[in-house]
């Protein structure tokens, strides 16, 4: 099924070289992801550390970190991806 | 050790500078910086004087760890009652100043009373006079520290002083030192303008020293071994605070157009990618990065507007390097204002450090008037003719540069957002808690900030605790208030020690503080003590609080974040649910429902 995901501020500096980001690292990205995909999926998709922390939004609908790793995507799916900055 | 034991008494009035031994009781109690100045504030000032009567002090106070070789060791704050709270105020700076004032082997510096005439404090190691500065008063602050530099023939010199901002009363006039870095909130350079003290200005040559060399090295380098390899740190130092724009805005939490909205669609103007690129001129608004005394961060951006800026096209004293936007300014002068111009917002940002003026505050008053000129309360006529519509940018540069001089409607502005909405009648419009305006998270999305703000000693504050992995990761108020007490109290003990608060943003552990600071000062300081000392500090500025007058009504928020539902984001049809957090907060410090510690709690803190 085909998603899209955003990464937002400092999580471009997580993403491996040569990666799907790499061409427009802070664009809207469309991706291809296995039918049952969870977000845990995702991010090895993406080359991101899975034990590092995120915040998400999914469809304009915020994600509770809790229950983040295991949320499964569905076809269609807006995903924001938000870095764990502090402070500021 | 860590400390030089000595504290300079600067008695305006009388026009008399005398040295006294450092009271360390109380330094083995409260630390030092932040948690000590209070305690001596609490000691010298009936809590409910007048901020800007003689009869107020303020308190210079540098940390054990200030002006040491530990990363970010160079803060100082300054501890009064502030004018534009009537609560105790403490502002944090960084800079060159607070190293070079412990260099000159002062740990504190109490003024009081009122000078007679303009003067400003010139310390040279153990020697401090005060000098005339009748020349310097009514200059800007980028004016008067070369003056006072030229005056001594010493370029080492370090100088904290008040623009006009101070001078003529400004409630939120803050003091600047090293030309950028600035005691920012409060209002305390009003406070310093109305003893008529211009400046501070120090030479050290003394050092600093601590108890265990050895020990203290190691701390130190352990810390600033994980500080480099940190992703907090590093994003500090690649990028600033200002990401944090995506952050927020993404997620519904940055305040747009005096909280009207929670994100804005100009922010990709005026965030961290903008900063960075070229814009059709070819000119890059970001020059380097800059740190502060020791600091191992480098969060600061040095910047500078494009020559072809409206704001500056004819004016080439602004074509230079100065500090440009953090996370802050970007947030009060671009999306509070619906201002999405970069130079602009850099503009305003730079009239704030000429000037003397906190540019949070500005930004939040700017907004509150914005807003009420929208709806018709303010017209041209009380303006003067100034059309402050949401999203102008050339009003922004042009009403900033006016709060500055204090000229026109720039002194209502200058008011603060809360005595202006009072002013015309609509105190619902002040984005503001105990009278200081809102930092740049919107308590409707971030429920742990909502209710870090409602219960901040100095007022609306986005450094008094950590919430913010707590808030992005969950929108209900469940384990807020555990959330913020815990980050209230280690904050407390951080800005006591000398270090800078982004050390704890960027990943520095309470064991890591704890150890440098038991090197540096001989012994006995463990986490559990640290911890306790930050409690003892924030319950000591409660009892300021309430002996100020301030009560349990002062822990809340405005109406709109009570009651108008955020319209998108994270948090959309969502208000902050203060009445649910606050009564657990209470519970959890040890409080009654009135918001008083409990003798039983003041007891444990030693402070019944």
């Amino acid at each position: 099924m085909r998603i899209t995901v955003k990464l937002i501020g400092p999580l471009v500096d997580r993403l491996p070289a040569g990666g799907p980001f790499s061409e427009d690292p802070r664009g809207i990205n469309a991706f291809s992801v296995a039918d049952n995909a969870t977000m845990r999926n995702l991010l090895e998709q993406l080359g991101l550390a899975a034990e590092l922390e995120y915040f998400a939004m999914i469809n304009e609908l915020h994600v509770p970190s809790d229950t983040l790793a295991e949320r499964a995507l569905e076809e269609g799916d807006d995903v924001v991806l938000l870095p764990p900055l502090k402070g500021g | 050790m860590g400390w030089h034991r000595k504290l300079l008494r600067v008695n305006l009035t009388a026009g008399t500078c005398v040295s006294e031994p450092l009271n360390m009781e109380w330094a083995e109690a409260f630390l030092g910086q932040r948690g000590l100045a209070t305690k001596y504030l609490m000691e010298e000032i009936d809590p409910k004087v007048d901020p800007l009567s003689p009869e107020n002090k303020m308190i210079i106070a540098t940390g054990p760890l200030t002006g040491t070789m530990a990363s970010t060791g160079g803060r100082w704050s300054v501890v009064t009652k502030g004018a534009l709270t009537n609560a105790i105020a403490c502002s944090n700076s960084g800079g060159q100043f607070g190293g070079e004032l412990k260099m000159a082997g002062w740990d504190f510096v109490i003024f009081e009373g009122r000078s007679p005439k303009p003067v400003y404090l010139y310390i040279q190691d153990e020697k401090a006079e005060l000098l005339d500065a009748a020349h310097l008063w009514g200059r800007s602050v980028w004016e008067a520290e070369p003056a006072i530099k030229n005056a001594h023939n010493d370029p080492l010199i370090r100088v904290a002083s008040i623009g006009p901002a101070g001078e003529y009363g400004s409630h939120y006039a803050c003091i600047v030192n090293d030309l950028h870095r600035a005691a920012g909130r409060s209002g305390v350079g009003a406070v310093m303008g109305s003893k008529q003290l211009k400046a501070i200005a120090v030479r050290g040559t003394s050092g600093v020293t601590v108890a265990d060399p050895k020990a203290f090295m190691a701390a130190v380098k352990s810390t600033n071994d994980m500080l480099a390899e940190s992703e907090g740190r590093m994003n500090f130092t690649r990028y600033g605070t200002i990401p944090m724009m995506d952050v927020t805005g993404s997620f519904g939490a940055l305040p747009t157009r005096n909280n009207r909205e929670v994100q804005f669609e100009g922010a990709d103007k005026i965030n961290a990618t903008a900063m960075q690129a070229p814009n059709e001129n070819g000119h890059t608004n970001l020059i380097t990065n800059g740190a502060c005394f020791a600091c191992t961060i480098g969060c600061g951006r040095i910047c500078h507007i494009d020559p072809q800026h409206f704001s500056v096209k004819d004016r080439p004293q602004y074509h230079g390097a100065s500090g440009g936007l953090e996370y802050e300014t970007a947030y009060a002068l671009g999306a509070a204002v619906g201002v999405d111009d970069i130079d602009a917002a850099t503009f305003a940002g730079f009239m704030c450090n000429e000037y003397g003026m906190d540019p949070i505050s500005l930004g939040g008053s700017i907004a509150a008037a914005m807003e009420m000129y929208d709806l018709g309360i303010l017209t041209d006529k009380e303006t003067g003719g100034i059309k402050l519509e949401f999203g102008n940018a050339e009003v922004l540069c042009q009403i900033s540069e006016m709060v500055g001089k204090g000229e026109g409607f720039g002194r209502d502005i200058g008011l603060g957002s809360k005595r202006l909405c009072e002013k015309y009648g609509h105190p619902e419009f002040s984005m503001a808690v105990k009278g200081q305006e809102f930092a740049a998270y919107d308590g409707r999305g971030m429920q742990g900030m909502a209710l870090a703000y409602a219960t901040s000693n100095r007022g609306a504050c986005h450094l008094r605790a950590n919430p913010y992995a707590h808030d992005f990761g969950s929108t209900e108020s469940e384990g807020k208030a555990k959330v913020v007490i815990e980050s209230q109290d280690l904050i407390a003990a951080i800005d006591s020690t000398g270090l800078c608060v982004f050390t704890l943003h960027a990943g520095e552990s309470p064991d890591q503080y704890a150890a440098q600071v038991d090197a540096a000062c001989g012994g006995g300081w463990d986490v559990a003590r640290l911890l306790k000392t930050g409690e003892r500090i924030w319950n000591l500025e409660r009892q300021f609080n309430l002996a100020a007058g301030l009560d349990a009504g002062d822990d809340t928020l405005p109406k709109r974040i009570l009651e108008e539902p955020a319209p998108s984001g994270a948090a959309k049809g969502l208000v902050a649910k203060l009445p649910e957090m606050l009564p657990q907060y209470y519970e959890m410090r040890g409080w009654n429902k009135n918001g008083e510690p409990e003798n039983d709690t003041l007891s444990r803190l030693g402070l019944s």
